[in-house]
């Protein structure tokens, strides 16, 4: 199935959690956000939260800025 | 003499704001902040690239600083509201600078959906700092819909050509009952004592000490300078006058008249 993450359209197994997404994307589960479909999902709903097809995913992150 | 600012009810022991962007290192942050003595410190929110992981600034943000997320990279009010939830969400507290930029040539601010963006999160318990371009009608709007200060531009975004839009900002400091806090421009140490002298509350600094040589030394120095602009602020300047006025007596010269 499809998903877009970080805007970008990108093909992903079914059932994948968003905890799985992470560790796939060899991301730091404790360095970012995630929204699904502009609502952000915490950290605690990640390894149950399945993405469905046509999802829009934003992993996020706080970085320097003024 | 004692002389606190107050933002949204909360007291906050410098007047030196200090953003995070563009440093070499996201490591340097702790001391940079322990040496400018600065306790409201800005981050931004921005996607993951998953094939340059950046580590996550707010760790190195220290204990008792306030982390304010900014809301860069919205170009409307809804996009600056979308921003600031996400970063109360993700455990930055309730505090948010507005920043809504559609102009990319010099990154002025947009006063109109500054003003949207920060009535509806007033309203959602945030305590708001909008920057904005120095508008009496646009501070004075921002006051009647719940900002907690006003946060003008000195110059345009990391131009480091200081107090540009001073005469507007003084007009918003004598006008305005928020704190008004002089954000971008300022390059200088010198020029954060002046807008300290006029009466403003604070300033914000981030390219200035970024893209100094020695960014501590100028941490430091930004530091410094805001609490003498403020102290001699408080001091109430002497009046400035035309011609000469001998300091010493005019009486008694070792001279024969």
């Amino acid at each position: 199935m499809k998903i877009v993450l970080n805007g970008k359209a990108i093909e992903i197994d079914q059932g994948l959690s968003i905890a799985d997404l992470i560790m796939r994307k060899k991301l730091n589960p404790g360095a970012v956000m995630v929204e699904i479909n502009h609502e952000l999902v915490k950290a605690a709903d990640w390894p149950v939260r399945k993405l469905k097809n046509d999802d829009q995913v934003e992993i996020l992150q706080f970085v320097g800025g003024g | 003499m004692y002389d606190t600012l107050v933002i949204g009810g909360q007291e906050v022991a410098s007047r030196l704001f200090l953003g995070t962007g563009k440093f070499a290192s996201n490591s340097m942050i702790p001391e940079l902040v322990n040496v400018s003595g600065a306790r409201v410190v800005t981050v931004a929110i921005r996607r993951v690239d998953p094939d340059y992981p950046e580590e996550n600034v707010a760790n190195y943000i220290p204990a008792g600083c306030i982390q304010m997320p900014n809301t860069s990279g919205a170009r409307n009010a809804r996009e600056a509201v979308r921003i600031a939830k996400l970063g109360r969400a993700a455990g930055c507290g309730n505090w948010v600078k507005i920043e809504v930029i559609a102009d990319n040539r010099y990154l002025l601010p947009d006063n109109y959906e500054t003003i949207k963006a920060t009535e509806e999160l007033a309203a959602d318990g945030f305590v708001v700092l909008p920057y904005i371009s120095p508008d009496l009608m646009a501070a004075r709007k921002l006051e009647e819909v719940g900002a907690a200060a006003v946060m003008p531009l000195g110059a345009p975004i990391g131009t480091n050509r200081g107090l540009k839009t001073k005469e507007l900002i003084k007009i918003l400091i004598e006008e305005i009952s928020l704190p008004v806090i002089v954000d971008a421009g300022i390059g200088r140490p010198s020029q954060a004592a002046e807008a300290m002298e006029m009466g403003a509350a604070a300033v914000l600094v981030n390219t200035a000490i970024a893209t100094a040589k020695d960014p501590l030394a100028m941490a430091r120095a930004f530091g410094q300078a805001v609490e003498a602009g403020r102290t001699a602020f408080l001091a109430n300047p002497g009046e400035v006058f035309e011609y000469a006025r001998a300091s010493s007596p005019l009486t008694g010269f070792l001279r024969n008249e």
